[in-house]
């Protein structure tokens, strides 16, 4: 078999994610952030990791399980604040967290930038105030720009809804975020997936994900969406 | 002396340097004669000027509804 993505299990495909490791994970909230693979990533043990998300986990699970750990070093993050985020901001407030804000935006480009092989871009998203302290500046037709720097990453943790063997991808509407760009700014790019399907099977102008940005595909059937989850929990309380 | 190679023989030999699962960035002009060369079983994913990732042989003339033009101008 010439291309199969195809691993066993969450733990085999990050058994070798290093401590220090920069590691991107997707997700708007819960939705498209890779849950089972962080849980994984807890039980592996890497130590010291620079992680980049637009927000900073929930509750106990996944990235906020991480964080509650001690194993994050650093947070790179549009909103890393609210409700079920207490993890982080209990380490933050201890001073046992590094925290670089990153409005939403800015943070997309970067990736991007860093997926695509450029240097960074210029925004105006940020200029004038306190984000852009330290950064290279420009004033274009009298709008001024932040020069940002591109974001890669060792690794990325990626939700979809399907791949097949070659890890083409397509995504479960919003859950999508993130995802396409965190692929082409990692190294190695592990993607869970709920359902395998055959080569061929997705239309290629339906691709939304090529496989060449894909490293490892975790087939996780039979997973609940987040708000399934609290559906099934509230029904049984 | 050495036997010169012809053009066939040369793709030959290049696709025979390429292990089966492999990408390849592929520029127009001699380089796509290698395409012939592949079996169909071989996955081997090649690459574009025009975007394509996932081209293989050339179309034959004529083409009615040809998908798009690759950088070589023929109809991939």
């Amino acid at each position: 078999m010439g291309i199969n993505k195809m691993v066993r299990s969450a733990a085999e495909a990050l058994a070798d994610v290093h401590d220090g490791a920069t590691v991107l994970v997707s997700g708007f909230g819960l939705a498209g952030q890779a849950i089972e693979l962080l849980d994984a990533l807890a039980e592996q043990g890497a130590r010291e990791l620079t992680v980049v998300c637009n927000n900073a986990g929930s509750n106990d699970t996944g990235l906020g399980r991480l964080i509650g750990l001690g194993r994050v070093r650093k947070l790179i993050a549009s909103y890393p604040r609210g409700a079920e985020m207490g993890a982080f901001e209990e380490a933050y407030g201890k001073g046992l967290i590094e925290y670089e804000c990153v409005p939403q935006g800015t943070l997309a480009e970067r990736l991007r930038a860093g997926g695509s092989g450029l240097g960074g871009f210029l925004t105006p998203t940020g200029y004038g105030i306190e984000l852009a302290r330290g950064k290279e500046t420009r004033v274009i037709d009298g709008v001024g720009y932040v020069m940002e720097a591109p974001l890669r990453g060792d690794f990325a943790f990626v939700k979809a809804r399907a791949a097949d063997r070659w890890g083409n991808l397509v995504y479960r509407k919003a859950a999508r975020n993130f995802g396409p760009l965190m692929c082409m700014a990692a190294r190695v790019a592990i993607v869970q997936v709920g359902e395998v399907l055959p080569l061929g099977a997705i239309d290629p102008e339906h691709v939304v994900t090529p496989g060449i940005f894909v490293k490892r595909v975790v087939h996780l059937p039979g997973l609940a969406t987040p708000a399934e989850a609290l559906r099934n929990k509230e029904n049984a309380a | 002396m050495t036997a010169r190679r012809t053009r066939e023989q040369m793709a030959a030999a290049l696709a025979r340097d390429i292990p089966d699962g492999s990408y390849v960035n592929l520029g127009i002009g001699m380089p796509i004669a290698v395409l012939r060369h592949w079996r169909p079983e071989q996955e081997i994913v090649v690459h574009s000027e025009n975007g394509i990732l996932g081209m293989r042989e050339r179309l034959r003339p004529p083409v009615l509804f040809p998908p798009g033009p690759d950088g070589g101008a023929p109809h991939a």
